[in-house]
């Protein structure tokens, strides 16, 4: 008699723990995410409030906004560093959006070595964005580097080129070697998506007569739009963050003129020690990506079709 | 001109030329940074520049070890090394719950886990930096592995679900009859399908352990302490024009991400956008 009546009892139970599976496995992801991510990003909103500098601690106390009022009243440094960042973040993902795609287009057609050829092209993806700058600036040097070397035998320059001298070469510079080094994960992205779009579509295209170009701009780049734009948001994010590359390439230099917001951010923090002021502008720089990524994801109408 | 031809032609100047002046872009600096680090001391400043190393010696790669360069690099090891067992410990779990069930709170859960990855590390940083030092992590390698593990978990665990989908259900659930329990179903049949699904993710996340550098900015001042890439940033401020040991510091820093770079790059096929977006 008491087996069956528990029976139902049991099933409950089960059906409970089956409820509960999901989050007890996400719990751990869960909780490490919030403690090391989401409250620190709290606790940089705190902290830029104040007067934070680590040299003078006798200073040390809540100012309310001033830090912002200083950045934007007063920083010329800043306004700087904003055109600059724009400059690198738009030159760097378009070039890199677009010759990714290339080469995902050109490497998804069928040929021997094709897989050979792909993870030749690739490489530069794992590359450490120190590492990326040191080689570039190896290679870019003005008296050794094979760079200019290069250019002379092709008979474009005819003197050495101080590519490290002023602001515009340097910003050229550092966009190349990221470029470099962007492609690999455009490529990534674009070969996976491609390889996702029916071949039935290509057909019914060759069918109706289209050339290649109008296959390309009606079929293959509407199908992965979606791609696209989440690609280039993030490449964007990671373009913005890679301090890495610029501190071994040019360290912001010369005059400041390749320092873009994430490094002035670091220069503050590391250099300066100023940690209110260095929390401040990392807010703003925060709050300037959300509103663009925001702006962004509505305007490109990304995953229309929605998760699931 | 005969059809043959033409589509020759085609595929000359639309597949095979911008195949290899891609090829060229993407490899030269591996072989520029190679070609130098195995020049002397003359040759790597000799005018006209070397294409070929005249001398090819191993000298700059012996001169790393006094450099300081085998703790760099055991110190690099270890951050990635902990950083990929925990990552994969996580995200296959989460990415389990991700794939097979149907939750509240499910998309909740996808947005925060996309949104870490639009937090910069640059914003990150200060607040980690003040945790860390609460923790007593300042110029502890421990520090590092924990801010790589998160960093990099949404990633992995979104390309983890991807993995997952792609395995039919079918095939747990008869696991499931036979008595597997959920981890057991997990562990026996699940993983061995996946192995090299995980091994790509595992390789992920260890090449991005490898090559951190804000972070370790931030919590390593201690020489000894450094990773590869602090290391390396350091010996080019105080030795600059020494390119040869700076080319070596790098090929065998690159070497490990390299080689693990050829287990990932065939499976990572997009890896979190392709799984984001076909859901």
């Amino acid at each position: 008699m008491s087996s069956i009546a528990s029976k139902p009892k049991i099933t409950h139970r089960r059906a409970l723990r089956k409820q509960l599976t999901p989050y007890m496995l996400l719990a751990p992801v869960i909780i490490f995410i919030c403690c090391f991510m989401f409250w620190p990003i709290i606790n940089v909103f705190i902290l830029s409030m104040q007067n934070h500098v680590v040299t003078k601690p006798k200073q040390w106390g809540y100012i309310g906004f001033a830090n912002y009022v200083k950045i934007f009243t007063k920083d010329t440094v800043f306004t700087k560093t904003i055109w600059t960042t724009l400059r690198w973040v738009l030159i760097s993902v378009v070039f890199q959006c677009v010759l990714g795609f290339w080469l995902a287009y050109v490497l998804n057609k069928k040929f021997k070595g094709r897989g050979i050829a792909r993870a030749l092209a690739l490489t530069p993806w794992a590359v450490a964005g120190v590492m990326v700058g040191i080689i570039w600036k190896l290679i870019m040097g003005e008296t050794y580097g094979v760079f200019n070397d290069l250019l002379k035998k092709l008979g474009i320059i005819q003197q050495n080129v101080s590519w490290f001298a002023n602001a515009q070469s340097a910003t050229f510079s550092i966009i190349l070697a990221n470029v470099w080094r962007g492609i690999p994960f455009f490529t990534l992205s674009y070969l996976a998506a491609l390889s996702s779009i029916p071949d039935d579509l290509y057909e019914s295209a060759k069918i109706d007569g289209a050339s290649a170009p109008r296959t390309l701009f009606s079929i293959t780049i509407p199908m992965i739009r979606d791609t696209i734009i989440l690609t280039t948001l993030l490449r964007s994010i990671w373009t913005f963050n890679a301090v890495d590359l610029i501190i071994s390439m040019t360290d912001g230099g010369p005059n400041r003129g390749t320092t873009t917001l994430a490094l002035y951010i670091m220069t503050t923090f590391k250099g300066k020690m100023d940690y209110g002021y260095a929390s401040a502008l990392s807010v703003i720089a925060t709050l300037i990506m959300m509103v663009l990524a925001f702006i962004y994801i509505k305007w490109g109408k990304l995953g229309k079709e929605g998760i699931n | 001109m005969s059809r043959k031809t033409r589509t020759r032609l085609a595929n000359l100047f639309f597949r095979d030329i911008p195949i290899v002046l891609f090829l060229i872009f993407m490899l030269f600096p591996f072989y520029w940074i190679l070609n130098t680090s195995l020049k002397d001391s003359i040759d790597v400043i000799s005018i006209p520049i070397q294409y070929w190393p005249s001398h090819p010696t191993f000298e700059n790669f012996q001169g790393l070890i006094s450099l300081g360069f085998d703790r760099y690099f055991l110190n690099s090891l270890f951050v990635a090394t902990f950083t990929t067992i925990i990552i994969m410990v996580l995200s296959l779990l989460g990415g389990y719950a991700m794939s097979r069930y149907r939750f509240k709170g499910r998309t909740v859960v996808y947005i925060m886990l996309l949104a870490t990855q639009m937090l910069p590390a640059v914003v990150l940083m200060i607040p980690l930096f003040q945790t860390m030092q609460t923790l007593g992590l300042i110029d502890n390698l421990w520090s590092l592995v924990i801010v790589c593990s998160c960093t990099n978990l949404a990633y992995c665990m979104l390309m983890m679900m991807g993995y997952y989908n792609s395995v039919p259900v079918s095939l747990e659930e008869a696991a499931q009859v036979d008595g597997c329990s959920l981890m057991g179903g997990i562990i026996r049949i699940l993983i061995p399908t996946m192995a090299p699904a995980i091994v790509a993710t595992g390789a992920y996340a260890f090449i991005n352990a490898w090559n951190v550098y804000v972070y370790a900015v931030a919590f390593i001042n201690q020489k000894k302490m450094y990773t590869l890439p602090l290391g390396l940033n350091a010996f080019q401020g105080e030795f600059g024009t020494d390119y040869g040991h700076l080319a070596a510091g790098c090929v065998v820093a690159l070497i490990p991400v390299l080689v693990i770079f050829a287990f990932l790059q065939k499976r990572m096929a997009g890896g979190a956008t392709a799984g984001a977006v076909k859901g």
